[in-house]
């Protein structure tokens, strides 16, 4: 079979997917805000504890002022890494084509 | 993964920076050496750095009712090995760490030893033991990303239950709290990263098998076989 390994995983995003949705309604209707990252939940875990975080990003850069400027930053990110990817194999899938049919 | 800037106390930020700094060194002179000797193994490079810089930005929500990120080290440790990753893990962790408040400058020895260093580590010893027992290309690369990316989160968890010993059980009842939050999240999300590797490796080996030749990942007479299982 030719595209095996692109059914097996998006197979698995779908179950995925699916798992997320399933957990998603029981997170709703327990009522508790959930989805949060396991960065911040290890630190609550930490600051339960009664441990106060010594230094902060702030101290020596800047934290992303809001929740819009953070994800833009996450955005960028991702674009250029994208782009650097696609770019890349797009040259290696041109290359192949001109060997093959050199005219 | 990341562990927050500010939540390692004294000693335990330095100790992970000094075990972090030689193998980041020996990762410069290492990539120094390849960008000598094999300029066209460059793009590839590219494309590994890339593929660590997109999946450790998607933050996937998980069973347990919270959200973590793939590492994308696997593409990077299988070919290039764990030094070079560890040069390509620092980029991406200190560009999060000055930009998003992504971990910190203190923690980022720690970032480094999780994500960057012992995670590739065992990824790239996996492949390297699996493919001398001839386990299936495909299956193998799978095994070494799926590692590659628990592995990390075993380690964070680790660090942090080494700097927050629980006050009854100690270092393991703590190491298993923080196993709970990381480990267990990251296992779906582990495999998902598995199955993308392998199709992105699937995708090399169309386009470019010469290069994974040349890094030694397979031997000519296994890309035969493999080109040949890919093209049936």
């Amino acid at each position: 079979m030719k595209y095996l390994y692109e059914a097996i995983t998006v197979i698995a995003i779908i179950v995925f997917i699916g798992i997320f949705l399933y957990t998603d309604a029981m997170v709703q209707a327990s009522g508790v805000e959930g989805w949060g990252g396991t960065d911040g939940v290890g630190s609550e875990m930490v600051e339960e504890l009664g441990y106060e975080p010594w230094i902060d990003n702030s101290d020596y850069t800047f934290t992303p002022p809001s929740g819009e400027i953070e994800s833009c930053l996450f955005a960028l990110q991702a674009t250029f890494g994208g782009l650097l990817i696609g770019w890349i194999f797009g040259s290696w899938y041109t290359e192949r084509k001109i060997k093959k049919n050199p005219n | 993964m990341h562990i927050m800037e500010g939540f390692l106390p004294s000693p335990w930020w330095q100790i992970w920076w000094i075990l972090a700094l030689p193998c980041l060194i020996y990762g410069f002179y290492k990539l120094k050496k390849i960008m000598d000797e094999n300029r066209e193994v460059l793009p590839l490079l590219g494309v590994a750095g890339g593929f660590i810089f997109v999946l450790s930005a998607l933050k996937l929500p998980s069973v347990t009712g919270s959200c973590s990120h793939p590492t994308g080290t696997a593409l990077s440790a299988i070919t290039f090995g764990p030094w070079i990753t560890a040069v390509l893990g620092f980029i991406v962790l200190l560009f999060q760490s000055l930009f998003l408040a992504h971990g910190g400058i203190t923690t980022l020895g720690a970032n480094m030893v999780s994500m960057a260093i012992v995670g590739p580590f065992v990824g790239y010893y996996a492949y390297k033991g699996l493919d001398k027992l001839n386990v299936n290309f495909f299956a193998n690369v799978f095994i070494a990303a799926f590692l590659c990316d628990l592995v990390t989160y075993c380690v964070t968890a680790l660090e942090l239950a080494l700097a927050f010993p629980a006050t009854a059980g100690g270092l393991a009842a703590s190491f298993a709290a923080f196993l709970g939050v990381f480990a267990v999240t990251q296992v779906p999300l582990a495999i998902v990263e598995g199955l993308v590797f392998v199709v992105i490796f699937k995708y090399i080996i169309m386009l470019k098998p010469d290069l994974l030749l040349k890094m030694k990942v397979l031997t000519e007479e296994k890309m035969e076989k493999v080109k040949g299982g890919i093209e049936e």
